[in-house]
């Protein structure tokens, strides 16, 4: 399409008047998602000590154990949150510009210019505020190597137990949201929609509330043995991260051409036969990119887990919280950085498997 | 005998299909030709059970196989359909391709794999069981789809316009191949196709849709000599 554009006008124009308007619902969707995720975000406020309004939600519920005021607090977050999840539905509705039958886009390659100098310094100065500082600050804090040495021989228990729950968090999302995805995707009929639109409620739940509702629905009698164990905190992963594993997902499912499954079906073949060969092996990329999403995500989350975690059980994210209410800085930056390694070295892994075993597939000719 | 019977089809308020009635018996070609949008592919769906008729009904050697309520799965229809785009599965190699669709049955390995060779070796990809689709030519992709819809043996082949990004030499090579299947399989093959040169070239008889409605279906010759209306006439380059 831009080389379409490029045939009669210039770079700047195809830029603004194809490539933009095409990629501007997705801006738009990306920003609603953010600021959904920002409003609602209780974690960082709180370590850097913001008082924000899901902080509100927490001292209702944990300092003043007023679990109805606490609801109630949640209400309108919830209600700015749906509204935003059906504006954002009802814009991209038809807006999913994407080129089934012509596979995947060879890549274009555009010379910036002098535009590359003002880019790159935007780009350098956000990275540098928001990622290179905060490092080299948490760098200095750490302190001498025995510092990492002692933090790490006492968290690796924790870190252990993080990693495990968030594998299997990860795992059970991104099957449980494969054939939601599924289902919202290929059958468009009411009960597609309604699935749609369900599995993106979560997304508009404070993570606390979130928390509050699993306490409530778990703690009881006859459920207790789910309450007390580590599948509640798994639970709260699936709750918290099921609408982001949906969308990619979905996304996934939009770039493989109907006619493969159709073509299947035509075939001798049953409908897991066809699930298994054909929509599977096909989404093996948007599969595997939900669930290191989901595993990043689960492997960091606290608000959620804060509330609901078994008895004597630390996840990271929590000891991480609790040495800072304590103000062990200098364990608290060595262990950040010691995680920091670790999901770099993971995401490293995960790439490079990520490139073996996706080479061959390919959506459509 | 697969037959059409009275079909009708919309889409929202727009009427794709207008009581549509066809037949078609074992190792007989039908060409359907139309403007693009006169509901050709949709038809091509119905017949093989990806979409259900609103109205009318599909029947295979009389068995009624789909109306509105009722609809028997596409693969328990003794058909098959070389889609437009082909729709190879671009994550299978070649024999995967074959494979997936074949049933083993009582075959042993050594004979299930000789069974796989002799259908590739049927359209000329003897040798190229490894390869993938993208690896290959379009002829070859081609040939690939057709032996891919009739490695199940099939009872009717529906073809949507599968020829149409060919050039003429490939186009013939595969028009003859289409002929040989019909007279070696004696299967009934049911045709898209926007070129009227290859309806004459294949075709047993012509049915002619027009924004929805049959304007004429018979014996090529007959079309030919006695076209039915203007449209027929100007849609054939009939002077």
């Amino acid at each position: 399409m831009e080389e379409a554009s490029l045939l009669y006008h210039g770079r700047w124009k195809t830029l603004t008047r194809i490539t933009f308007p095409l990629v501007m619902p997705h801006i738009f969707s990306g920003a609603i998602f953010v600021f959904i995720f920002s409003l609602i975000d209780f974690c960082v406020p709180d370590i850097l000590r913001v008082r924000v309004y899901p902080i509100e939600i927490f001292i209702q519920f944990s300092a003043f154990y007023n679990e109805r005021a606490a609801a109630l607090f949640s209400l309108p977050l919830i209600v700015i949150a749906i509204l935003l999840i059906v504006l954002q539905r009802w814009y991209m509705k038809d807006r999913a510009y994407i080129q089934v039958s012509l596979g995947l886009a060879k890549e274009i390659t555009y010379n910036l210019g002098w535009f590359i100098i003002p880019a790159c310094c935007f780009f350098f100065i956000i990275l540098g505020l928001s990622t290179i500082l905060p490092l080299v600050v948490l760098l200095n804090t750490a302190g001498s190597f025995s510092n990492y040495s002692m933090i790490f021989s006492t968290s690796i228990e924790q870190i252990l137990y993080s990693f495990i729950l968030a594998f299997i968090g990860a795992v059970l999302v991104m099957s449980l949201s494969f054939f939601v995805s599924y289902i919202i995707e290929r059958a468009k009929t009411l009960t597609g929609t309604l699935l749609g639109f369900a599995s993106f409620i979560p997304l508009a739940i404070p993570a606390i509330t979130l928390g509050m509702g699993l306490i409530k629905v778990w703690n009881q009698p006859v459920v207790s043995i789910i309450y007390g164990s580590s599948f509640i905190v798994i639970l709260g992963y699936i709750a918290r991260f099921i609408p982001f594993s949906t969308i990619i997902g979905i996304a996934g499912l939009k770039q493989i051409n109907p006619c493969l499954e159709e073509a299947a079906f035509l075939s001798t073949a049953r409908w897991i036969k066809v699930i298994r060969g054909i929509v599977v092996p096909l989404s093996q990329k948007s599969l595997a990119i939900g669930f290191f999403f989901v595993f990043i995500l689960s492997f960091g989350e606290l608000s959620t887990t804060l509330l609901i975690i078994p008895p004597g059980r630390q996840t990271i994210p929590i000891k991480i919280y609790n040495l800072m209410h304590y103000g062990a800085h200098q364990m608290v930056a060595a262990l950040c950085l010691i995680l920091i390694l670790i999901i770099f070295s993971f995401s490293g892994l995960f790439l490079l498997l990520y490139k073996k075993f996706t080479k061959n597939i390919r959506c459509s000719l | 005998m697969l037959t059409v019977d009275n079909v009708s089809k919309k889409y929202g308020n727009v009427e794709i299909l207008k009581c549509l009635t066809l037949e078609i018996s074992p190792g007989e070609i039908m060409a359907l030709v139309g403007p693009s949008g006169c509901g050709k592919t949709t038809l091509l769906r119905i017949i093989a059970g990806l979409e259900n008729p609103d109205e009318g009904r599909v029947l295979i050697d009389g068995t009624e196989v789909s109306t509105k309520n009722k609809l028997v799965a596409p693969n328990k229809r003794s058909l098959s359909m070389i889609f437009q785009d082909l729709a190879l599965w671009p994550h299978m190699t070649v024999e995967k391709n074959i494979e997936f669709v074949i049933k083993r049955d009582k075959l042993t390995r050594n004979n299930y794999r000789l069974k796989i060779d002799e259908i590739l070796a049927n359209v000329n990809l003897y040798g190229y069981n490894n390869r993938y689709p993208h690896e290959l030519s379009g002829g070859e992709r081609q040939r690939l789809a057709i032996a891919r819809a009739l490695a199940s043996k099939p009872m009717y082949l529906l073809m949507d316009e599968p020829f149409s990004n060919l050039d003429t030499i490939l186009k013939g090579e595969l028009q003859d191949m289409v002929m040989e299947l019909k007279d070696n399989f004696r299967i009934g093959i049911i045709y898209v196709t926007h070129n009227i040169e290859e309806v004459f070239v294949l075709a047993d008889r012509i049915a002619i849709i027009n924004k929805g409605i049959m304007e004429q279906i018979d014996y090529k010759e007959k079309v030919l000599n006695y076209p039915k209306n203007e449209f027929v006439r100007r849609l054939l380059k009939i002077r």
